[in-house]
């Protein structure tokens, strides 16, 4: 359907830097599915794959005084949402190490400190961040978090296999830490 | 490991067909950091190849995520001064005070100050704390990254919630700024017509009643420019400048021009690292029989400014005397009239002139 609209790339492009939102808004719709669904596919978390696409245009937002002397917006853009996907996909990869050390040796995972915010802040700003989560995320979050239950009991009462499990646990952390490291800054502010 | 084998489980994490030893084998070498240039071509082949627009970004996240980013901006570009609707607003706003005045004062109050021309129409306002000075002492206001705002009694002040991007006041009266070094996010001061960006440094911004505003710097540099709008709120700098310490920049509201000169009171000043800043350390002005040449490198180099002669003979007079206490110009009508010449404040620099007492 997109081929129907005139899609001028170096147009679009000077009139950014120039300061259209529309034309900013046209090459945003333009890209924002691709761009999308390739993150959901690399992160395998809708939350994050969001993140990615607003982190993406934002940073075209900011630079379009400078982009009139880019080639092509289209590479452009993949490569920094490639760069992004690069440093989400090391954290969950990262996330993902932990939270299988913490079922070899059995610890629980430990929590996210954030000095500068008093007990109930904290609270509320966890729960706040448990609500971005999917259904099953959800379940798999409380059971171990709040209930402090091992991988093969919490897999055993969802009916999931331990990797299943491990996967949403990944995920759901991720999700949770970076929701309090963004959101976290903006209570303190 | 093979480029190959790291290929494929790439492939297979994309396709979720890894089994939990791949996506164990796959997940440390991602961390290992070593074939991040594969995974940069994977990503990127995957986002040409990927052009199944069918499913994609539910509307109402799309609609947050444009709303979130041109918010985040907090229109900054259409910062501008007077532009006619606001005049036309603010005609509107008198009418509508006489009326308010007799509901609630602090109401009022309020609103001109919210709806003064001081921010841009179509800035949000939660975007911005507010701070004003009603009392007759200075106020100093610190902001999170540490910069610290000293407000003259009437000034008012809007400064930017999150300042993490882009460091952005808004200030109408007089203030004095110090603003804590940052090269990722300069630091922008928009006052009457124009707009100071510094990198981090501490100046004075003063905004005479007769409409022009002036901007003293006390260490380190900053820029100063005309705000001005194209049509659709478009910025355009004209005339920057360049301010160094003891320069001053005039903006004049009649011809709007931005007129370069010097401090009234130029302070000594040092240099630390390519860093220029007021030195307060005692500097003696003791001279007996000195070349001109010498005096004049001297004050130079303690002043910051460029003190040139008309005539390179004058470096030959000599000046006997004691010129500690006095500030730079009494400074230097003490070595004109003892050299029979005369001093005149060019732009930012001093000019000697005369032709001179030659004394053997």
């Amino acid at each position: 359907m997109f081929e129907s609209y005139s899609y001028d790339e170096k147009k679009l492009l000077q009139l950014i830097s120039e300061g259209s939102s529309y034309a900013f808004q046209v090459v945003y719709d333009y890209h924002k599915n691709n761009i999308y669904i390739f993150a959901i596919k690399t992160l395998k978390s809708p939350l994050l794959a969001q993140e990615v696409v607003q982190d993406v245009f934002l940073k075209l937002w900011f630079e379009r005084e400078r982009l009139t002397q880019i080639n092509s917006l289209e590479n452009w853009l993949f490569i920094v949402t490639k760069n992004h996907l690069l440093n989400q996909l090391k954290k969950i990869a990262k996330e993902w190490k932990r939270v299988n050390e913490s079922f070899l040796e059995n610890n629980s995972i430990e929590d996210l400190e954030l000095d500068f915010l008093d007990k109930k802040a904290h609270l509320e700003l966890h729960e706040n961040a448990i609500k971005q989560l999917t259904k099953t995320q959800k379940k798999v979050y409380q059971l171990i978090r709040v209930e402090k239950k091992t991988f093969i009991e919490a897999s055993t009462i969802l009916n999931i296999s331990v990797d299943t499990l491990k996967k949403h646990m990944t995920s759901a952390l991720v999700t949770v830490r970076s929701f309090i490291t963004k959101n976290g800054f903006k209570c303190f502010l | 490991m093979h480029e190959q084998e790291f290929k494929i489980l790439v492939d297979g994490y994309l396709k979720d067909t890894l089994s939990p030893e791949q996506l164990e084998a796959f997940f440390s070498l991602v961390l290992s950091g070593e074939y991040d240039y594969l995974l940069s071509e994977s990503f990127v082949s995957g986002l040409h190849q990927n052009r199944d627009l069918r499913a994609g970004i539910p509307h109402d996240v799309s609609d947050t995520i444009i709303r979130n980013i041109m918010s985040s901006e907090n229109f900054a570009k259409n910062t501008i001064v007077r532009s006619v609707p606001v005049k036309r607003f603010s005609r509107y706003l008198v009418a509508a005070s006489i009326l308010l005045i007799l509901i609630s004062s602090y109401f009022l109050k309020s609103l001109i100050i919210g709806d003064s021309n001081l921010l841009p129409n179509g800035v949000a306002k939660s975007a911005y704390h507010y701070k004003d000075n009603l009392t007759k002492n200075p106020l100093k206001v610190v902001l999170d990254d540490g910069s610290q705002i000293t407000l003259q009694p009437l000034a008012k002040l809007y400064y930017s919630v999150k300042q993490i991007h882009k460091r952005e006041v808004f200030l109408e009266g007089d203030a004095f700024f110090v603003v804590t070094k940052n090269k990722e996010a300069p630091f922008f001061v928009y006052s009457g017509a124009i707009v100071t960006k510094v990198l981090g440094t501490s100046f004075n911004i003063t905004n005479p009643s007769n409409g022009n505003t002036e901007v003293l710097v006390k260490s380190g540099r900053v820029q100063v420019y005309e705000n001005k709008i194209k049509d659709k709120g478009v910025l355009i700098n004209s005339q920057a400048v360049i301010l160094q310490p003891n320069h001053k920049a005039i903006f004049h509201a009649e011809n709007k021009s931005i007129e370069l000169t010097l401090a009234e009171k130029p302070e000594l000043i040092k240099n630390t690292n390519g860093y220029t800043s007021i030195d307060s350390s005692a500097v003696e002005f003791v001279y007996v029989r000195a070349r001109l040449k010498d005096v004049l490198k001297e004050l130079e180099h303690h002043y910051g400014i460029e003190i040139i002669v008309s005539n390179d003979d004058l470096y030959k007079c000599y000046f006997t005397g004691d010129i500690t206490e006095q500030d730079l110009y009494t400074k230097l009508k003490m070595i004109c009239l003892t050299t029979n010449t005369n001093y005149e404040v060019n732009g930012t620099k001093i000019l000697i002139t005369g032709s001179g007492l030659h004394m053997k």
